[in-house]
């Protein structure tokens, strides 16, 4: 069996300074019998970066992943790590590791022998062995836990056994299969941190699956926005929330979602308001917009930025969630959601409402944003 | 990839690296198993094109002469020999009784564990006895509980309860090794059924029970339905190992139950001088006979 | 005080009539008395021929050929002697019999499994076309039992030199349970979570040493019950070991018990302590294994 060349080839200098490798895939595609998962795309991940491929279940961002590697074959394209095309390498070949949704630790080894299986294929002997594994225990913080069997732990310390093993052996990329799934929401938001964190510190390039959005958008440098096996959009986060390209991006990010208003001869509701009038400066072939629901403010708050005038609404349904409100209003039975803190009253009450100018996104009647 | 795999197929580079994964793979999961299906088959396609061959034959006893080719003399030999016939209508008739019987005694005692109780796991464990312990040990057991002078059975059944007369010999009788076969059988039949029993939900039973089915009913649209299959499917297994039955009647009465499993081996090996080309002639009218019957009963009767 | 009286009794009445309802709606009482007469019933007819074989085997010969014969010995009619004839060695060879069964289960067991461990991995987690053939195989292999096949694998061990040879019968038990343990264990490899095993590819290991390293280490259960199963199919093997081995110093437990029976008249006591000796290493695998073992069980039996 051939040994894992390690780092030899073409790490660059990436993000942050640090050293990295590039990942690229070029039209690449997977067809599961006749459906088809992935559809022929091309996407680069920087060295250094940390990328995530987000998106609803069964969008192709798991096999996207597994693609990567190696633990699917590719139907078509090509995939490269550095220059080297690993599109037909085994993937134990790759020099890649990879977290997965189950942990999958192996339950007939001490934690000590899950940390220390990578390292039997690297040159690390003896002490040096033993010291790389004290090394990372200490570093997740699992130095107690070195003598324990997997099934005495729980889940959110199986989860820093599996990065543990991800990351001893110092692979050229890390992938993670919804890593945090299995936690509980409040150990979630931690350790979403601690793992920024750590990738920040080693600097290797990391690709990260998730459906939770709220997690991609605070873990990653850029994100992917897949839908039905294609990347709808690449971005930062704050890219792809902001200036999203299109309707579905538009409405997958968010919680509430953006609020989508039908636009009629340049007005809405029903043309009962004109843009024009209000002081939207939306082009003519605009079909819809989108308002999300933190842009649009009670009158009489903050008017910092550029607002628009008013617009009535009925109060509906209101929901403190302690710093703010969250309110769902109603105008000619369409519902428009708004997250503001001033906001008063009980349902059946009338509401003025500005929205945020500068954050209003227009899409065209295919749902492109203009 | 179409010259790699051109150059695997002569045996050039096995290992190219140019193989894709899946080229790999391929060959990997061929390599592991080659062993087991040249294993097996050896021991199990070879064998049935060679006994093909050897009916048609005289096996000579003295193994440095080869087969000596005879046409279709044994077939022939066979049409008019009255013990194959004996031994065709006995093995018919054990096959079609203790299979019923195996799977309906297994089906009641399946029903009886419906519910846990305690001790169902002892309980189960004694059950399957039969069926685990070693055949020389139960067949000699039964034998001497049926010993017709000192046996235990033949001493309540005839001289304290006078059932039948004494001095009739009840053991080596065909319907005794179809009680034998039976008793022996029937935690095989449990087995495969309990599971399925214990899977049957509660509420269907209780729904019934609402709307009034009595006990019968209960059992005829809600057990037996859901029993179908498995029930099918043990009757199919038990059918095929108790048509090819050997050694339990063979150890437990003889030859004094003839039957086609030991009609074979006393011809092939247990007459002097043997006939194991007539032995062989048999085998293969008992693969056709069991293949006819399989396939007419997964067509007709399962429906498949 | 007389109130006092008239509460108690009317709580004592109602809860009698309470605990009485409940019982009707579990089950009336002529139910469940049926139900665990029907249980002992069944117990009793599986478990008496052992209670028999057992108690044949502690008694003397006078005790067993008596006029009227007993359901139960005294305690004075216990006796060790069928088992010191046994062990004796004076008359058979019982201690051969029984080692010679034990070396070829154990070979055969374990020879079977090694080639089994690695096609069953292969039809169960590798994908290649043809697959689904071997795994039907296994089922086609039920309908070909021993007395089918045993002339032409005779003629073939004769050609091979292989009758009368211990070498003869460890092939041929060896074979016979390849496919129990490709079934068997197919089904366990196919349960183990595919992601445990990618984990060891992408710890940098090739598919064989996963095999080697985490699949089989993790299956040692199931391997150890299909292991044992297998090694119970060879010590239970009659028909092949009969027609194969020649010399009484070859024999296994099954043709060496038969042999007892047929060389003397009325040994009944030896032939039952016999049983009890062949019978007790299978009662004790199966009360460790039990829960493994009904699987294999399912699978059914070798001839």
């Amino acid at each position: 069996m051939s040994q894992i060349d390690t780092h030899t080839d073409d790490g660059e200098s990436g993000i942050d300074g640090s050293t990295g490798y590039r990942i690229t895939l070029e039209s690449v595609t997977k067809h599961f019998e006749d459906t088809v998962a992935v559809d022929g795309i091309s996407l680069e991940v920087q060295p250094g970066e940390l990328l995530v491929l987000l998106g609803p279940s069964g969008c192709g961002k798991t096999t996207t992943l597994r693609m990567i590697a190696g633990l699917e074959t590719v139907t078509g394209g090509q995939i490269r790590i550095g220059s080297e095309d690993v599109t037909e390498t085994l993937p134990q070949n790759r020099d890649v590791s990879m977290v997965f949704q189950s942990y999958a630790l192996y339950p007939h080894k001490t934690v000590r022998g899950n940390l220390a299986f990578p390292l039997g294929k690297t040159d690390l002997e003896g002490d040096a062995k033993q010291q790389k594994i004290e090394e990372v225990a200490e570093m997740l913080e699992i130095t107690e836990l070195l003598e324990k069997d997997p099934d005495q732990l729980s889940g959110g310390q199986r989860q820093r056994v599996a990065v543990g093993r991800t990351i001893i052996r110092e692979p050229r990329v890390f992938l993670l299969d919804e890593p945090l799934s299995n936690l509980d929401a409040k150990l979630r938001v931690q350790t979403r941190a601690e793992l920024h964190s750590l990738q920040r510190h080693l600097g290797t390039t990391t690709v990260y699956v998730t459906h939770d959005q709220e997690e991609a958008l605070s873990i990653a440098d850029r994100v992917v926005i897949m839908n039905n096996g294609e990347i709808e959009q690449v971005g930062t986060p704050k890219e792809v929330y902001k200036q999203p390209i299109n309707e579905f991006v538009a409405t997958f990010l968010g919680d509430p979602a953006i609020n989508l208003i039908d636009v009629t001869d340049g007005g809405l509701f029903n043309g009962e308001v004109l843009m024009t009038e209000i002081g939207i400066d939306a082009p003519p072939e605009t079909a819809r917009i989108g308002v999300r629901p933190e842009d649009a403010i009670v009158k009489g708050g903050s008017t910092e930025g550029r607002f628009t005038d008013p617009v009535t609404f009925e109060l509906d349904v209101i929901e403190p969630l302690g710093h703010t409100y969250e309110a769902t209003l109603k105008r000619n039975d369409r519902l428009f959601s708004i997250q503001s803190p001033n906001l008063t009253g009980a349902p059946g009450d009338s509401v003025q409402v500005q929205f945020d100018v500068d954050q209003i996104v227009a899409f065209d009647s295919a749902g492109r944003r203009l | 990839m179409s010259t790699s795999f051109r150059d695997w197929i002569a045996g050039r580079s096995v290992f190219d690296r140019d193989m894709t994964i899946k080229q790999k793979e391929m060959l990997l999961g061929y390599v592991l198993i080659l062993p087991s299906v040249l294993l097996v088959g050896a021991s199990l396609v070879y064998p049935v094109a060679y006994n093909i061959y050897l009916s048609f034959t005289e096996i000579p006893v003295d193994p440095t002469q080869s087969p000596e080719w005879v046409g279709l003399a044994n077939y022939q030999a066979l049409v008019s020999d009255p013990e194959f016939w004996e031994a065709v209508q006995n093995t018919l008739i054990f096959t079609f009784f203790s299979d019923v019987g195996a799977t309906a005694l297994g089906l009641g005692v399946a029903l009886l564990f419906r519910n846990k109780f305690r001790g169902d796991g002892i309980m189960r464990g004694l059950v399957l006895l039969p069926y685990i312990a070693p055949l020389i040990a139960i067949a000699f057991t039964w034998r001497w509980l049926l010993q017709p002078t000192y046996g235990i059975v033949p001493h309540l059944l005839q001289d304290v309860l006078e059932l039948y007369p004494s001095g009739t010999n009840i053991r080596e009788t065909l319907g005794m090794v179809i009680l034998f076969d039976t008793w022996r059988y029937f935690p095989f039949a449990f087995l495969l059924i309990l599971a399925r029993v214990r899977s049957i939900p509660n509420e269907l039973y209780e729904a019934a029970k609402i709307d009034g089915a009595g006990r019968v009913a209960r059992f005829k649209d809600i057990t037996l339905p859901e029993l179908k299959f498995v029930l099918a499917a043990v009757f199919l297994l038990r059918w095929i190992w108790n048509f090819n039955v050997f050694s339990d009647v063979w150890l437990f009465v003889g030859n004094n139950v003839p039957i086609l499993g030991t009609f074979v081996y006393v011809r092939g090996f247990n007459t002097i001088p043997p006939n194991q080309g007539y032995a062989a002639a048999v085998a293969n009218l008992m693969v056709i006979g069991l293949f006819v019957m399989v396939i007419g009963y997964v067509k007709y009767f399962l429906d498949w | 005080m007389f109130t006092k009286i008239i509460t108690k009794t009317s709580q004592a009445v109602s809860s009698m009539s309470r605990r009485l309802r409940r019982q009707s709606i579990e089950a009336p009482l002529w139910e469940r008395v049926g139900f665990f007469l029907t249980l002992g019933l069944v117990g009793f007819v599986s478990v008496f021929p052992f209670y028999w074989m057992g108690v044949t085997s502690f008694v003397d010969e006078a005790w067993l050929y008596q006029r009227t014969p007993q359901l139960v010995p005294a305690v004075s009619d216990l006796s060790l002697t069928n088992y010191q004839t046994l062990f004796g060695a004076e008359t058979v060879p019982f201690v051969q019999y029984f080692l010679n069964s034990l070396f070829i289960g154990t070979v055969s067991a374990a020879l079977g499994l090694a080639f089994a461990i690695f096609g069953a991995y292969s039809f169960a987690r590798l994908e290649y076309p043809g697959r689904w053939i071997f795994s039907r195989g296994v089922l086609v292999n039920y309908m070909f039992a021993g007395i089918l096949l045993v002339i032409p694998i005779f003629q073939i061990l004769v050609t091979l030199g292989l009758v009368n040879n211990r070498l003869g019968i460890i092939v041929t038990h060896f074979i016979f349970v390849i496919p129990l343990g490709l079934y068997l264990l197919g089904n366990y490899f196919r349960s183990i979570p595919k992601e445990i095993e990618e984990a060891g590819l992408m710890d940098g290991y090739s598919r064989i040493e996963v095999i080697a390293r985490i699949t089989i280490p993790m299956s040692k259960p199931a391997i150890v019950a299909t292991y044992m199963y297998a090694f119970l199919l060879s010590w239970n093997e009659y028909l092949y070991a009969s027609v194969i081995l020649r010399d009484q110093g070859l024999y296994t437990l099954p043709i060496g018990i038969e042999q007892l029976q047929y060389a003397f008249e009325n040994v009944w006591g030896d032939v039952m302590a016999a049983s009890v000796v062949t019978t007790i290493p299978v009662l004790i695998i199966f009360l460790y294994l039990q829960k493994y073992l009904v699987e294999g069980l399912s699978f059914g039996n070798m001839d």
